[in-house]
């Protein structure tokens, strides 16, 4: 059985969920675009159902494409080999803005971590992630540290508890091959 | 009632006040900065919670602000213990984007790299359990071996850790002279050390009497929290990347994969984590031999990427077996001068879930024993 037979079993079950499928990289994998506030759903369809059973989240990865932050779950099943690459897409009210996204730790425990970087790196609060001041909090980076860094909008500070974060006068960033001009 | 897991007995009589404890960021029984808030009744511990971050670095982020060429350098901070899997992950990505089909002797000379790097690795692993249970002794003898194959790496590479060797296509160079002699001279010295480490762990009562049953991973929760590397087969799952996702010409090397069985103990415990890695230095020695004797001749980079090197639009995810578990990498590029966007799935982010599970329950005393067993790599972690 191919991953391509879960889209009509997906759709039956979450009706208006799947929104595109696509192809990922040059390895003959499909991705699968779901609606943001189906995840969960979608997330409890592909876990119970009985011939794929996707029960580990081997990856989560956001980046941003065109001010939307696109977030892919790589899936795995352990039973069967299967894997399934998941994606959402949520949109920002403004560059520096943080966004909501449900979490899907209750499907796929391991997400926790993986959602709490996302959230510190990316500005991402996910919703029913169970760790305290995951909303609000720092999981990675220092206690009062303003910004997403890897938001393609952030601007680097000049300075952090007083401590410039500025380069000295004259100096030069090395070219490509590394050599300094 | 709070019971001792490990003698199913009530082990203190006096009746205190939970204590808090905190543990870090630096502190020698941690395997790297990170902080453990401890409850503690008496001695044993009842929560626990693991704070990270301390070793963030910005690495995905610096990827972005790279030319291609001059991520690889930065790779090797991925891990700084095991530095050429993170240049294998991301040679890996960028050359399925590209297209770029590695020349064999290359990928073989890649193979040689990481099984020196995981045996490096893993004797690492044996030398902070060592330090964990207090055998001087052991930590020595193994740090001397480890020194072996450093210098096998600073003879092919130039470099001890941080190798700098691989490149998109290929490697830096071709095999040293003298350098496959070597590699036979080394293993062969170490399949006799794994006798001595028999003898002074596997066969040590004491030793066994502190990891058995000490910090049990089964597969169960292994499968929970999406565990995967030695921690993982050492609960019975038999899975490695490897075999399931074969690259560099693994497919062509005749291993099995080894796994726990719980001897001494409950399988998927300390003693069973520290056993698999000496099963795995014997099979990265066999893996050795096969690769230095089958070493294929021709091209060791592929030179027409001398010139114009550019990544066309695209993405990837590749996944390498690290000594520490799946390593992963998504790369994406939108065909500009720098990486898009560079993200790692690293195996210890599910290790650190686990901590406090596998404390809860425990003695104070195995909290070095537990952690040393689990072979985190905090800088892989943080990034």
């Amino acid at each position: 059985m191919d991953t391509s037979d879960l889209i009509p079993r997906l759709e039956e079950a979450v009706p208006g969920a799947v929104l595109e499928v696509r192809p990922f990289g040059r390895g003959g994998e499909i991705s699968v675009w779901v609606e943001a506030k189906s995840i969960q759903k979608v997330a409890q369809a592909i876990r119970k159902d009985v011939d794929f059973s996707f029960d580990w989240l081997e990856n989560l990865s956001v980046m941003e494409v065109d001010k939307a932050l696109v977030l892919t779950y790589f899936l795995r099943s352990q039973e069967k080999g299967h894997t399934l690459y998941l994606r959402v897409s949520i949109v920002p009210d403004s560059p520096e803005a943080p966004v909501e996204m449900l979490s899907v730790v209750k499907t796929w425990p391991m997400a926790k971590l993986p959602e709490l970087e996302a959230s510190d790196l990316f500005g991402i609060r996910f919703v029913g992630n169970p760790v305290p001041g995951s909303s609000s909090g720092r999981f990675i980076l220092p206690r009062g540290w303003v910004g997403y860094p890897l938001r393609k909008s952030y601007v680097f500070p000049t300075e952090f508890l007083n401590i410039p974060h500025t380069r000295p006068t004259g100096h030069t960033e090395p070219d490509d091959y590394g050599v300094v001009t | 009632m709070i019971i001792d897991r490990r003698t199913g007995s009530r082990p203190e009589h006096l009746r205190t006040d939970l204590t808090s404890w905190v543990v870090g960021p630096y502190h020698g029984a941690l395997p790297g900065p990170m902080r453990v808030h401890l409850k503690l009744d008496g001695e044993v511990v009842v929560a626990g919670v693991v704070e990270t971050g301390f070793l963030h670095r910005g690495l995905e982020k610096a990827l972005e602000l790279h030319p291609w060429r001059s991520t690889i350098p930065y790779m090797d901070h991925l891990d700084p213990e095991s530095a050429v899997f993170g240049e294998l992950v991301l040679c890996l990505a960028v050359e399925e984007i590209v297209g770029i089909v590695v020349p064999p002797r290359a990928q073989r000379i890649r193979v040689i790299l990481a099984e020196l790097t995981r045996l490096s690795c893993h004797l690492g692993f044996i030398a902070r359990v060592a330090r964990a249970v207090g055998s001087d002794t052991m930590l020595h003898y193994v740090l001397r071996d480890r020194e072996k194959v450093l210098d096998l790496l600073e003879l092919q590479t130039g470099s001890r850790a941080s190798l700098n060797f691989l490149r998109f296509g290929g490697v830096v160079a071709d095999v040293t002279e003298g350098f496959m002699e070597r590699v036979h001279e080394t293993v062969d010295m170490l399949r006799v050390r794994l006798k001595e480490y028999n003898d002074l762990f596997t066969f040590n009562r004491a030793f066994v009497k502190r990891t058995a049953n000490v910090g049990i991973i089964s597969s169960e929760f292994a499968k929970h929290l999406g565990i995967s590397g030695p921690n993982a087969r050492a609960a019975g799952l038999p899975y490695d990347v490897r075999k399931s996702y074969p690259y560099c010409g693994y497919d062509q090397l005749d291993f099995h994969i080894p796994l726990g069985k719980g001897e001494g103990g409950t399988q998927g415990d300390a003693l069973d984590r520290f056993l698999l890695r000496l099963r795995e230095i014997a099979l990265g020695i066999d893996l050795l031999k096969q690769a230095v004797e089958s070493l294929p001749r021709g091209p060791f980079w592929k030179e027409s990427l001398m010139d114009n090197f550019e990544v066309p639009a695209g993405e990837a995810y590749v996944r390498v077996e690290s000594p520490r578990g799946m390593l992963g990498c998504h790369l994406v590029s939108d065909g500009g001068k720098n990486p898009s966007r560079v993200q790692f799935r690293v195996p210890t982010l599910p290790l650190l879930q686990a901590v406090p599970d596998l404390l809860v329950g425990g003695r104070l005393e195995d909290l070095p024993v537990i952690l040393a067993s689990l072979d985190l790599g905090i800088a892989e972690a943080d990034r």
